[in-house]
């Protein structure tokens, strides 16, 4: 529209222009016309003929006013109103019909020049209006083609080109006409494209299913594992964690949260112990490996974890600690469990000989006075193969049921041996010691009665007792001692059952026992 | 015998003469010639030519004048007219058109054959009439000539 703009106002002053020229033409022609009889006229002195000549010009719209002067003659018309109008004459000369190199006269045209200028630019404009209709058609025309040639199928691709998700196999379709087309080229290139992508997508799929793959193995085996991993930051705000570390946490009765503390302290015990071991390893540049109580509940009875912790520094040299807590709890109690069985009959629930011995080593390691007192029971075996190994177990079981309840609280009662009991007594004088193992007597003599048989059995003791350190300061001696005192009651069994206690006497292997 | 050979020899140089006339006009020089008694001793040819377009119907020492055309001959009125204002019969007749209307100029008189403009020269004192250089009779004046 703004070339239509320039090239009609251009059209415009060139027609206006051409119609000024034209119209000056016309004048020259329009004398012409007359241009003889003012010839004849001023050769004949004739005033009609020039009369003739005038009104004839002045006939024409484009003449305003003219006239005719010879020396002879002269006539106008309209001139004063034309010279009013400000207007320059055309000169015209009147030549000799016969001899043209005479002038006879001179004819003035005035023209008339608003009606030239209006006719010049009527017929502008209208040339400038068939020029602007013109190009209304003519661009309507190209507008509608470009449409329908080149817009149309634009928007189609354009639209095809939103409903394609980058990455299928869906391509654009080249629009009718247009395969070797411009846009056709572009649709092409666009497809290459959408087959790069669709490629690039492909590749990138297979990776990211690969690496989903791994991620969700890796994933699974951190998730699933029994042992708690974390991995914290410096200041203890915990990066990740998987759900065994939780569990842990629940169970030693913590909430959980973003963080325990600067290496998890919180969960410790021993906060500080722990902490400066760690710390200590890593010092060293080395991994932290350890095992640790953690706080407990009330509930349970006490978590034990292996800690291993090592320091890490992550691509961003940020650092980080990776810790795995090993519940190791049960290991422990086992453990515990062990100590204790290794200490404990099973049976009689009280020492064993291995828990006894350790009970005498300490008492003596800690010098603490005692008396030691070794019991055999009469009449075990008997029961054994009278009334069978079960029944042997229930007189056990009874006997140190007395045990237990008649000695005092500081007293100890440990299973010996088969039938073989022993006391520690908190007792430093015979006196005592007879009374209490009498208390004990006492209550082992009751009969039984098994398998509703109406003979009783009785079982009855015999009983050695030696000092520490009367006796002897050494372990084996002062237990062998009481064994030989005890063999001495046994002795007695029969012959003086009331006198099942013996005392042993001051050693003769004191001092020079070594075992 | 001599009598009559001098005779026709007469006779054949006057119709050869005449003859010439006809043929060999193409060269021929024309002149304007008037009466012999006009007191006119000469014209200039813007003189002749106000004459016989129209302009004036006087010599210029006022006495009547009167234009002579030939009618059978146009082949001397066309050389005639040529010669005098360069324009070919038809304009000439174009232009006596345009100005019959007018009534104030009068075209030339017409006389039929060269014969009868001799005859009107020698009658009429005011005529002007053209013709060939070869056809100039002592009752002839001969006012202009045409190069």
């Amino acid at each position: 529209m703004l070339v239509v703009f320039t090239t009609a106002e251009f059209f415009y002053r060139t027609t206006y222009e051409n119609e000024i020229r034209d119209a000056n033409n016309d004048i020259e022609e329009l004398y012409q016309t007359v241009g003889a009889t003012a010839s004849i006229a001023a050769f004949l002195e004739d005033e009609d003929l020039a009369k003739e000549a005038i009104n004839g010009l002045v006939k024409s719209d484009k003449i305003l006013g003219a006239s005719i002067k010879s020396d002879a003659l002269y006539y106008q018309l309209n001139v004063n109103e034309a010279i009013d109008s400000n207007i320059n004459p055309r000169v015209f000369m009147v030549r000799h019909p016969f001899m043209p190199e005479d002038i006879l006269a001179e004819v003035n045209v005035y023209p008339n020049f608003e009606h030239i200028i209006n006719q010049a630019e009527k017929i502008s404009i209208d040339n400038s209006y068939s020029l602007y209709a013109e190009a209304l058609v003519v661009g309507g025309v190209a507008l509608l083609i470009t449409y329908y040639i080149i817009i149309s199928p634009m928007l189609r691709v354009g639209r095809s080109l939103n409903e394609i998700t980058p990455g299928t196999s869906q391509r654009i379709p080249t629009p009718k006409y247009h395969s070797r087309s411009e846009i056709g080229k572009l649709v092409y290139d666009t497809n290459q494209l959408l087959s790069k992508v669709e490629d690039q997508f492909t590749q990138e799929r297979q990776l990211r299913e690969e690496i989903e793959f791994l991620e969700k193995r890796f994933r699974m085996l951190f998730e699933h594992a029994k042992t708690a991993t974390v991995l914290m930051k410096e200041n203890g705000t915990i990066e990740l964690r998987n759900e065994a570390f939780n569990d842990l946490v629940r169970k030693i009765g913590l909430e959980t949260k973003q963080g325990y503390g600067e290496l998890l302290v919180e969960l410790f015990e021993t906060p500080e112990a722990m902490r400066s071991s760690l710390l200590e390893a890593f010092a060293r540049n080395e991994f932290a490996i350890g095992e640790y109580k953690l706080k407990s509940s009330a509930s349970d009875n006490g978590t034990w974890v292996q800690l291993i912790a090592s320091p890490l520094v992550a691509d961003d040299n940020e650092r980080y600690y990776q810790l795995t807590l090993n519940d190791i709890s049960n290991r422990k109690q086992e453990l515990q469990k062990l100590a204790l069985q290794a200490d404990f009959d099973s049976l009689t629930a009280i020492y064993n000989r291995n828990g006894g011995e350790k009970l005498i080593a300490k008492l003596m390691r800690k010098q603490h006075q005692f008396a030691l007192a070794l019991i055999d029971l009469n009449g075990f075996k008997a029961v054994n193969d009278i009334y069978g190994h079960d029944a042997g177990d229930e007189v056990l079981i009874f006997v140190a049921e007395q045990l237990k309840e008649k000695i005092r609280k500081n007293d100890v009662a440990i299973r010996w041996g088969g039938d073989e009991f022993m006391l520690l007594l908190q007792a430093d004088d015979e006196a005592s010691v007879q009374k209490v193992v009498d208390k004990v007597n006492s209550g082992v003599k009751q009969p039984f009665y098994f398998n509703n048989d109406t003979r009783p059995t009785v079982v009855s003791m015999s009983v050695g007792v030696a000092f520490y350190p009367q006796t002897s300061s050494n372990m084996h001696a002062l237990i062998k001692l009481a064994d030989i005192a005890m063999y001495q009651a046994k002795q007695n069994k029969v012959s003086a059952p009331d006198d099942y206690l013996i005392f042993a006497n001051q050693s003769r292997f004191d001092n020079g026992y070594m075992d | 015998m001599r009598f009559f050979d001098r005779y026709f020899l007469m006779l054949t140089v006057l119709l050869g003469l005449q003859g010439f006339s006809f043929t060999v006009n193409a060269s021929e020089k024309i002149v304007v010639v008037t009466h012999p008694k006009n007191t006119v001793q000469f014209l200039d040819k813007k003189g002749l030519i106000d004459l016989f377009m129209g302009k004036y119907s006087a010599f210029p020492n006022g006495k009547l004048a009167t234009p002579i055309d030939v009618e059978i001959e146009t082949e001397l009125k066309t050389q005639f007219y040529q010669a005098l204002v360069g324009l070919p019969l038809a304009r000439v007749n174009a232009y006596w058109s345009r100005l019959k209307f007018s009534g104030r100029v009068k075209p030339p008189a017409i006389e039929k054959t060269i014969d009868d403009v001799k005859q009107r020269l020698k009658e009429d004192e005011s005529a002007l009439a053209y013709v060939y250089e070869s056809a100039v009779t002592d009752s002839m004046k001969v006012v202009y000539r045409f190069d």
